[in-house]
C-alpha cells in the first residue's frame, strides 16, 4: 500500500511537471533531470539482463563508446577484447547479451592483460587498447584488426584520447615516469612530458580544455599539464590548500599512490582517488581542493587505474559519482556535498571498471569474477507473475 | 509512545530468542523457539528487520556451530518474509562468505559444523535460485559464482527447505504410483494369461484326490470304505449324542402313546434304519479319532504310485510356481490404486478371480500336503527336481535333506548326551565345591574352570555315570547310603585340603626311583608323607572377616554451647570418652538391665574389655573390604559435611575443649566471599564446542612437555656442564 501511494504521488508530480513545461513555466530540461534523478536513486542490479560470460580472467576494463551508447569493450586479464551490442534482445523480457566481436589473443593481439580500452569518442569503427606487455594498439572495429601499434617498453597502466580536441593524441600512464602522447596521425610518439617520480598509474583529458591533461601518479601527487607549453606542467595538486608555489615538491594530492582521476563532464572539477582511502574534488579553476568529505566506506588498494563514474549534470539535479570500492560494491556519491547516497551491492567480484550508458541511465561494471554486470533503475511497474511470488509474504497460520 | 516500547519490547524478546537458538550448538533447532521467532516476526516488517540484523551479527560470530545454527533460521525467515528476502539477497556475497567461505574466508572451527554449514548454504542457494533465480539476480549470481569458480556440483543435493522437500516427496509419490500402475497392468495381462493354467493344474490335483481319498459326502464311497450296508451313521460324536437325546425324549413319549403308528414312528426316527442293520439299538456311541498328524489315511504303494507321481508334479507345480504368482497378484491388486468408473469394475473382477485362484490353490496345496506330499517330499523316492539344471545344487540339496532326515531320525530314538550334560556341568560347578572367588575367576577368559572341578562333581552328584559307580563299589552294604552321606555332609568351598582329607596316610615317589636330598641325603625307605607334614596339609586358611557396623553412633556429648558432639568413634570420643546411647539432649539413657547411670569420661569397662573392643574395631578398619563409608565417616569432624543446627562442627568441639581447658577460641580469619558464595547465573545447557579451549594435539602435548622451564633448565644446565667440562679437557691437553 505504502509503495502504491508513493508511486501515486510520483505519477501526480510528473504529470505536474508535465503541465508546467507544456505551459512554460519551467524549462524542459527540469523534466528530464527529475526522471535521471528518480531513476539513478532507484539503481539496483538488474535482474533481466545477463552479460554472457566470455573472459576466462579478471575483466579489467570496460567502455561504452559515445556516438550510440550501443557497443560495450571488454578488456580482461587474459588479453582477450570483446564488444557486446546492448540492444541486443532489448524487447525481450530476460536479455541475455552475446559477445558480438573478438580478438583473442593472436599475434598481432595483445600478449599480456589488458589495462583499458577506449572508443576512439567521435566513430566506433576505431578503438584503443593499453596493455601491459607494454604495448598500445589502436584496433579497427569492423575487421578487429590491429591498425596500428605504440611501443612503449613500460607496462601501460591507462591511456586516455581526448573527447574534445582534434589533436589526436594519447596519452599514456605506464610504469616510466614521463607521459608520452602518442600521435594517431602519424603513428609516433608526440611529447614526452617529465615531472612525476613514480609510476604514473592515471591520464585524463579536460572535456574543457583541449590541451589539458591531469595525471596521478605513485608519487602521490597529480599534475596538470598544457601540452602546448614547452615547460608543460602547470601545477602539482595539494590537497593542504597551502600558498606554496605551484610547482612546489611539497604539493601532494594523497597521501599514498594517486589511482584514478575524472573530470566532471563540464570540466570544471576534477576527482582523484588514492590508496588512503580517500576521494578527493578539486576545483580547476583555482586549483584547490574543495575539501569535500565523501566520508569512510572507500576501500581501495589495488595498483590498477581505477576510474569513478559519474552520471551527467543537469541543473535541478545532483551529480552522482559512482565509486568502484575494492570491498565488491559500488558507492554511489553526491559529487557536491559528499554524502554517500546509495551502496549498489551483490556483485560476487572486486569491481574493477564502471562504464556509464547515457541512453538509459544504466551502470556496467566490471569484475575480477570474469563477469560483467549490469545495474539498471528498478523496474517498478514490471508486473509478473514471479516478482509477485516474490513480493509475497508467506507466513502460515500456525506462526 | 506504546509503538516504540512495543518494538523495543519485540526486539528484546527477538534477541534472546535468536541467542539462545544459535547457541544451543544443536543438530536442530528447537521448533518452539523457531516458531516465536516466527510470530514476533510475522507482526511487523520492523521486527523482521531487526531479526535480520541480528542473525547478522551471530553469523558473523567465529564459531561454525553458531553459523550453523543461524543459517538454519535464516532459511525459514527466508522462505517467509518477503523484507527478510530483500535484506538477505543485498547482502548475498557477505552471507555466502560467512557460510561457504568464498573470497578467502575460510570458516571457523568446529570443521565438522564448518562442512555442515557450507552444504546446508550450497543446498539453500540451489533451492532459491530455483524458485527465486529470474526475481533476485544476487542469487543467480551466487549460483553461478559457486559452479563457475568453486566448481560446486549443485545436482544430487539433499532438499533442505520444506518446499523442495515437499517437492521431492511428492516426485517420489508419484514414481511410486507409476510403478504400481504398471505392476498392476502387467498383473491384469497375467492373470488372464495363467488363471486358465492353474486351474487346469488344480483341477488335475482335485482328480487325483478323488481317486485317493473318498468324498465323505459321498455314500456310496463311504460304503466302499466301511464295507458296510449304507446308512452307518459316520457324523460326528456330538451329533450322535444330540441324536440319541432326541431319540430318548421321543421313545418316552412313545411309552405312554398309542402303537399303532410305532412302525411309522420308527421309520420317522429311525432313518438310517439302525434296527434293519441288526443294532440293538440305537445308543451306541461311535467314536471316531482322527489322527491329528496324517488326517487322511493314504499309504503309497505300487497301486497309487502313479497317481502320486502326478500329484507330485502338479504339487511342484504349484509350489515353485503358481502359488508365489498368485500371492504376488494379491500383493500388487492390494496396493494398486482404485480408480472410479469401468477400471474399478475391471479392478473388481480381477480381484475376485484372484481371490478365487488364491483359495483353490490354497486348498489344493493343504490337500497335498494332508496326502503326504508337502516341501520335504516333493520329490518322490526315485525322482529327482526336473525343473532344476544345476546338478551340482541338486545333489546338495538332497544331501541336506537327507543328513536333517538323519538327524531327526536320530534325535527322535535317543537324545545326544552332550546337550543333556551341559547344563548339569554348569550347575554342579556353581552350586556345590566351588572354589573361593570362582564368580570373579569364571568372568576371566584365561580361567580354564573345568579341570579343578571334575574329580569332585564326580563325588558330589550321583546321577552322573561315573559316580554312580563309584558309589556302588565303594560304599560298603548295609551302612547308610551315599545319598544319606551326601545330605548331611557339609558344603565347603574348594581347596587342596579337600584331597587329602580322608586319607590316613599318603604315599609320594611312587616311581620306583631313588632321589636323594643333596644335603639330607637317601632318606628312610618308607615312601609316606610323615603324620605331621599330612596334619598341616589337611589345614586350611580362612580370612576372617568382621561384621562391620552398619553405623557409627556419634558421640551426642553436649557441648558448652548447646550442642551435641558429632564425633563418630568405634568405642570411645578422645573427649568424651566412652560411646553410650543418649537421647536428643545429649542425656545418658538407661540401658535396660543397668542399674544408675553412667557418667561421661567414668570408666564403665575395664581395661581388657575396652582393648578387646579396640582390637576388634581396629581389625575390622584394617580388613580389605572395609567399606568407604566407614572411612568417610571415621572422618567425621573433618569432613564437617553436616551443618545443621543440632550437628556441631570441628570448631565447635575445639571451642568446647578449649573452654574446658580455659584457653581463648581460636579465630580463624575466614576468607572472603566464602560465608556467602556467589551463585553463577544459570546457563543453559548448551553443545557449543569451547574454541578458546586450547586443542590437546599430540603436538600440544610434546610442546608442554619441551618447552616447560624445567626441561629448558635442564638443557642449559647440560649446555653449561659441557662447555666447563670442554674447557677443562681443553686445559689438560695442554701440557706446557
Amino acid at each position: 500500500m505504502n509503495s502504491g501511494r508513493t508511486r501515486r504521488i510520483a505519477h501526480n508530480k510528473c504529470t505536474r511537471l508535465l503541465y508546467q513545461v507544456e505551459l512554460g513555466i519551467v524549462r524542459p530540461s527540469a523534466l528530464q533531470s527529475h526522471y535521471l534523478s528518480k531513476r539513478l536513486l532507484d539503481l539496483t542490479l538488474d535482474p533481466s539482463t545477463t552479460i554472457q560470460r566470455e573472459h576466462v580472467s579478471a575483466v579489467n576494463t570496460i567502455d561504452i563508446e559515445e556516438a550510440e551508447g550501443r557497443y560495450l569493450l571488454s578488456g580482461g586479464g587474459d588479453g582477450n577484447i570483446y564488444i557486446y551490442d546492448l540492444e541486443e534482445s532489448q524487447r525481450e523480457e530476460r536479455r541475455v547479451i552475446k559477445c558480438m566481436a573478438g580478438a583473442e589473443k593472436t599475434i598481432s593481439g595483445h600478449k599480456g592483460g589488458i589495462s583499458r580500452v577506449n572508443w576512439y569518442p567521435f566513430d566506433n569503427g576505431m578503438f584503443t587498447s593499453s596493455s601491459f606487455d607494454s604495448t598500445i594498439k589502436v584496433w579497427d572495429t569492423n575487421a578487429m584488426e590491429v591498425a596500428c601499434t605504440f611501443d612503449l617498453e613500460n607496462k601501460v597502466y591507462s591511456h586516455a584520447i581526448s573527447s574534445k580536441a582534434t589533436h589526436g593524441l594519447i596519452a599514456t600512464a605506464s610504469s616510466d615516469p614521463r607521459i608520452r602522447l602518442c600521435d594517431l596521425k602519424t603513428g609516433a610518439f608526440t611529447h614526452s612530458l617529465p615531472g612525476h617520480r613514480g609510476t604514473v598509474l592515471s591520464v585524463e583529458w579536460s572535456p574543457r580544455h583541449e590541451y589539458l591533461l591531469a595525471s596521478g601518479s605513485t608519487d602521490t601527487t597529480v599534475r596538470l599539464w598544457d601540452i602546448r607549453k614547452s615547460s608543460s606542467c602547470l601545477c602539482s595538486l595539494d590537497m593542504h590548500n597551502t600558498n606554496s608555489p605551484p610547482l612546489s615538491e611539497a604539493n601532494v594530492a594523497h597521501t599514498r599512490t594517486v589511482n584514478g582521476l575524472a573530470f566532471t563532464p563540464d570540466g570544471l572539477h576534477l576527482v582523484s582517488t588514492g590508496h588512503d582511502d580517500k576521494m578527493r574534488l578539486w576545483n580547476l579553476y583555482t586549483g584547490q581542493n574543495t575539501l569535500t568529505n565523501y566520508g569512510t566506506m572507500i576501500r581501495n588498494q589495488f595498483v590498477y587505474s581505477l576510474v569513478p563514474v559519474m552520471s551527467p549534470m543537469s541543473a535541478g539535479s545532483p551529480t552522482y559519482v559512482f565509486y568502484p570500492s575494492n570491498d565488491r560494491s559500488i558507492l554511489m556519491y553526491d559529487l557536491m556535498d559528499g554524502s554517500l547516497v546509495k551502496r549498489l551491492t551483490g556483485s560476487f567480484g572486486r569491481i574493477t571498471a564502471l562504464a556509464w550508458r547515457p541512453r538509459t541511465q544504466e551502470i556496467y561494471s566490471a569484475g575480477n569474477d570474469h563477469d560483467i554486470l549490469a545495474w539498471g533503475p528498478k523496474n517498478v511497474d514490471r508486473d509478473n507473475a514471479l516478482q509477485a511470488m516474490a513480493d509475497l509474504d508467506t507466513w502460515s497460520d500456525s506462526d | 509512545m506504546p509503538t516504540m516500547a512495543m518494538n523495543l519490547e519485540a526486539r528484546e524478546a527477538l534477541s534472546t530468542l535468536i541467542l539462545a537458538i544459535t547457541k544451543t550448538g544443536d543438530l536442530y533447532l528447537d521448533p518452539d523457539q523457531v516458531k516465536q521467532v516466527k510470530s514476533i516476526c510475522k507482526k511487523s516488517d520492523v521486527n523482521v528487520r531487526t531479526a535480520y540484523d541480528l542473525l547478522m551479527i551471530q553469523l558473523k560470530r567465529k564459531h561454525a556451530q553458531i553459523r550453523y545454527s543461524s543459517t538454519q533460521l535464516i532459511a525459514e525467515l527466508f522462505q517467509r518474509s518477503h523484507v527478510f528476502r530483500e535484506l538477505l539477497v543485498a547482502d548475498y556475497p557477505i552471507f555466502l562468505q560467512l557460510t561457504v567461505g568464498i573470497h578467502q574466508h575460510p570458516l571457523p572451527p568446529p570443521v565438522v559444523f564448518a562442512d555442515k554449514t557450507k552444504k546446508l548454504a550450497i543446498s539453500l542457494t540451489n533451492e532459491w535460485h530455483a524458485k527465486y533465480g529470474p526475481v533476485y539476480k544476487q542469487i543467480a549470481l551466487g549460483y553461478e559464482f559457486l559452479r563457475y569458480h568453486l566448481k560446486v556440483d549443485f545436482t544430487n543435493l539433499v532438499p533442505v527447505t520444506d518446499e523442495a522437500r515437499s517437492a521431492e516427496h511428492k516426485a517420489q509419490e508419484e514414481l511410486s504410483r507409476r510403478i504400481r500402475q504398471r505392476k498392476y497392468e502387467k498383473a491384469a495381462v497375467e492373470i488372464e494369461e495363467m488363471s486358465e493354467d492353474i486351474q487346469d493344474n488344480v483341477r488335475k490335483m482335485e482328480s487325483c484326490f478323488d481317486i485317493l481319498v473318498p468324498k465323505l459326502d459321498d455314500e456310496s464311497a463311504l460304503n466302499a470304505i466301511f464295507g458296510a450296508p449304507a446308512g452307518s451313521n459316520i457324523d460326528k460324536e456330538q451329533d450322535i449324542q444330540d441324536e440319541d437325546d432326541e431319540n430318548k425324549d421321543n421313545r418316552m413319549e412313545l411309552d405312554d402313546g398309542d402303537i399303532v403308528d410305532q412302525e411309522a414312528a420308527w421309520r420317522q426316527y429311525d432313518p438310517m434304519g439302525v434296527h434293519d442293520n441288526a443294532l440293538g439299538t440305537n445308543r451306541y456311541k461311535l467314536t471316531i479319532n482322527v489322527n491329528k498328524d496324517n488326517p487322511v489315511d493314504v499309504q503309497e504303494s505300487e497301486d497309487n504310485a502313479e497317481i502320486f507321481t502326478t500329484l507330485r508334479e502338479c504339487y511342484r507345480l504349484i509350489v515353485k510356481k503358481h502359488w508365489p504368482k498368485v500371492t504376488e497378484w494379491m500383493d500388487v491388486l492390494m496396493r494398486a490404486d482404485h480408480e472410479p468408473g469401468e477400471q474399478r469394475a475391471e479392478y473388481d473382477r480381477l480381484l475376485k478371480k484372484a481371490i478365487d485362484l488364491k483359495k483353490s490353490v490354497a486348498d489344493a496345496k493343504g490337500k497335498s500336503e494332508d496326502l503326504g506330499v508337502n516341501m520335504e517330499t516333493m520329490y518322490g523316492p526315485y525322482e529327482q527336481d526336473s525343473d532344476e539344471d544345476d546338478e551340482e545344487l541338486e545333489e546338495v540339496e538332497v544331501m541336506v535333506t537327507n543328513n536333517t532326515k538323519n538327524n531327526n531320525a536320530r534325535n527322535k530314538g535317543k537324545q545326544p548326551v552332550r546337550n543333556q550334560q551341559k547344563p548339569e556341568t554348569k550347575k554342579s560347578k556353581n552350586s556345590v565345591f566351588s572354589m573361593h572367588g570362582q564368580d570373579i575367576l569364571e568372568d576371566d577368559p584365561t580361567y580354564a574352570g573345568g579341570t579343578h572341578v571334575t574329580p569332585v562333581r564326580a563325588i558330589a552328584r550321583p546321577d552322573t555315570g561315573r559316580s554312580r559307580d563309584l558309589g556302588s563299589t565303594t560304599a560298603p552294604e548295609g551302612e547308610e547310603t551315599r545319598e544319606e552321606l551326601l545330605a548331611r555332609a557339609p558344603l565347603v568351598p574348594w581347596d587342596d585340603d579337600l584331597a587329602v582329607w580322608d586319607k590316613k596316610d599318603m604315599t609320594f615317589n611312587t616311581s620306583g626311583l631313588e632321589y636323594s636330598h643333596r644335603f639330607l641325603g637317601v632318606g628312610d625307605g618308607s615312601n609316606l608323607v610323615s603324620q605331621d607334614t599330612l596334619d598341616r596339609m589337611k589345614m586350611r586358611t580362612r580370612i576372617y572377616n568382621p561384621e562391620l557396623p552398619k553405623e557409627i553412633k556419634a558421640c551426642r556429648f553436649p557441648m558448652s554451647n548447646g550442642r551435641l558432639c558429632m564425633r563418630r568413634d568405634l568405642v570411645r570420643c578422645p573427649y568424651h570418652g566412652l560411646i553410650v546411647p543418649r537421647d536428643e539432649l545429649g542425656q545418658i539413657q538407661l540401658a535396660p538391665g543397668e542399674g544408675g547411670f553412667v557418667r561421661p569420661g567414668e570408666e564403665v569397662l575395664d581395661d581388657e574389655q575396652e582393648a578387646a573392643l579396640i582390637a576388634r574395631a581396629i581389625a575390622a578398619a584394617a580388613a580389605p573390604s572395609s567399606s568407604s563409608s566407614l572411612s568417610a565417616s571415621s572422618r567425621g569432624p573433618d569432613s564437617g559435611k553436616a551443618k545443621s543446627k543440632d550437628t556441631s562442627t570441628w570448631e565447635d568441639i575445639e571451642d568446647d575443649v578449649h573452654l574446658a581447658l580455659g584457653l581463648e577460641k581460636i579465630e580463624v580469619p575466614r576468607k572472603r566471599g566464602q560465608g556467602v558464595k556467589k551463585k553463577k547465573p544459570v546457563k543453559p545447557p548448551s553443545a557449543l564446542v569451547n574454541l578458546s579451549k586450547p586443542v590437546d594435539s599430540s603436538r600440544a602435548r610434546l610442546l608442554r612437555r619441551v618447552a616447560s622451564k624445567a626441561s629448558k633448565d635442564s638443557v642449559t644446565q647440560d649446555e653449561a656442564i659441557e662447555k666447563s667440562s670442554s674447557s677443562r679437557d681443553a686445559r689438560l691437553n695442554r701440557w706446557q
